[in-house]
């Protein structure tokens, strides 16, 4: 799988060269994690940018210690979650909002009532089938990396998906 | 299959949605704080916290000392060789039994009475006395 082999490729460069590494790790996962960030928890531009942040932190302070990561997707991801969750404990707020979230970038109209239409339903999906979706979908992860982010099975974590998927279709009437 | 294809085309039409973009900052505050970006320098701070630990506890030591003599001083309850040599206790001398043996006046085996009569009287070390003016005394006496 193309996944597999880019993740491989990561950490051959980080072990030889952090500096590139890194480069290169945050090249692929930078954008994905804030994506996830923004859609399986909802949180606003600055909070994702400083849990983006913190995310990679580690890997430029302590590329030492990072070296012996075996997969850095399901690491990163992790990690994520993680702060996310604090962050949301500390604000008083571990319910998403049912408000969409603004537009990353201007589009017209149609697409505008796509989006918000769909972060609509999202929201109202229960939180680990939300984060599911916006792991596969925007994190592009395997099944067996959220099931090491969501902490379960990969048989769970497939089921779980399929599941949510079928949930958010009923939610937005979709038709084939 | 419709099925399939359903959720494949709602996976396509999530895929499409916009994605969140990371500010160029977030980058630029990373490398900021890397590790290959920190200046060599570093090196040498292994020895200096060490050091700084060590001189502090020798000064806190050193306190604690003076401040114990101190304290022994002002109880009068020390042993002679305890008093480090820059203290100069104040010390009462009293006469022995030996001494007044010494003083009888028939008994003066080697012209010792004047001598013995003058350490008879109080002999008292002067607060500030060095142990050499001390001996400067005492040879003065024995002279």
């Amino acid at each position: 799988m193309e996944n597999t082999s880019e993740i491989r490729q990561i950490v051959t460069l980080y072990a030889s060269d952090p500096r590139q590494g890194f480069d290169l790790l945050y090249r692929v996962f930078a954008n994905r994690l804030a994506t996830y960030l923004r859609r399986s928890f909802n949180l606003d531009s600055d909070e994702i940018s400083d849990i983006v942040h913190d995310t990679f932190l580690p890997w430029v302070e302590k590329p030492d210690k990072m070296k012996s990561v075996d997969n850095p997707a399901s690491y990163l991801f992790s990690t994520a979650k993680y702060i996310a969750l604090e962050t949301k404990r500390k604000m008083g707020n571990t319910v998403p909002d049912v408000d969409a979230p603004e537009p990353a970038f201007p589009f017209d109209s149609t697409r505008i009532d796509t989006e918000m239409v769909i972060s609509e339903a999202l929201s109202l999906l229960p939180d680990e089938q939300r984060e599911v979706i916006a792991l596969k979908i925007w994190g592009d992860l395997t099944f067996e990396e959220i099931a090491a982010v969501q902490q379960v099975s990969l048989q769970t974590a497939a089921s779980r998906y399929r599941y949510a998927l079928q949930k958010l279709k009923e939610k937005l009437a979709w038709k084939e | 299959m419709e099925r399939m294809n359903s959720e494949n085309s709602l996976e396509r039409t999530l895929r499409n949605l916009p994605s969140e973009k990371v500010p160029a900052d977030v980058y630029d505050r990373l490398q900021a704080k890397a590790a290959w970006n920190r200046p060599p320098v570093a090196h040498q701070r292994p020895f200096v916290i060490p050091i700084l630990i060590l001189l502090s506890l020798v000064v806190v030591f050193l306190g604690v000392y003076e401040f114990m003599g101190t304290a022994r001083v002002a109880t009068g309850n020390h042993p002679e060789e305890s008093i480090p040599a820059t203290m100069s206790p104040v010390i009462a001398w009293t006469p022995s039994a030996k001494s007044e043996t010494v003083l009888n006046a028939d008994y003066d085996p080697g012209g010792l009475s004047s001598r013995v009569l003058e350490m008879e009287s109080a002999f008292e070390v002067r607060f500030g006395d060095s142990p050499t003016m001390l001996q400067a005394e005492i040879m003065k006496l024995d002279s």
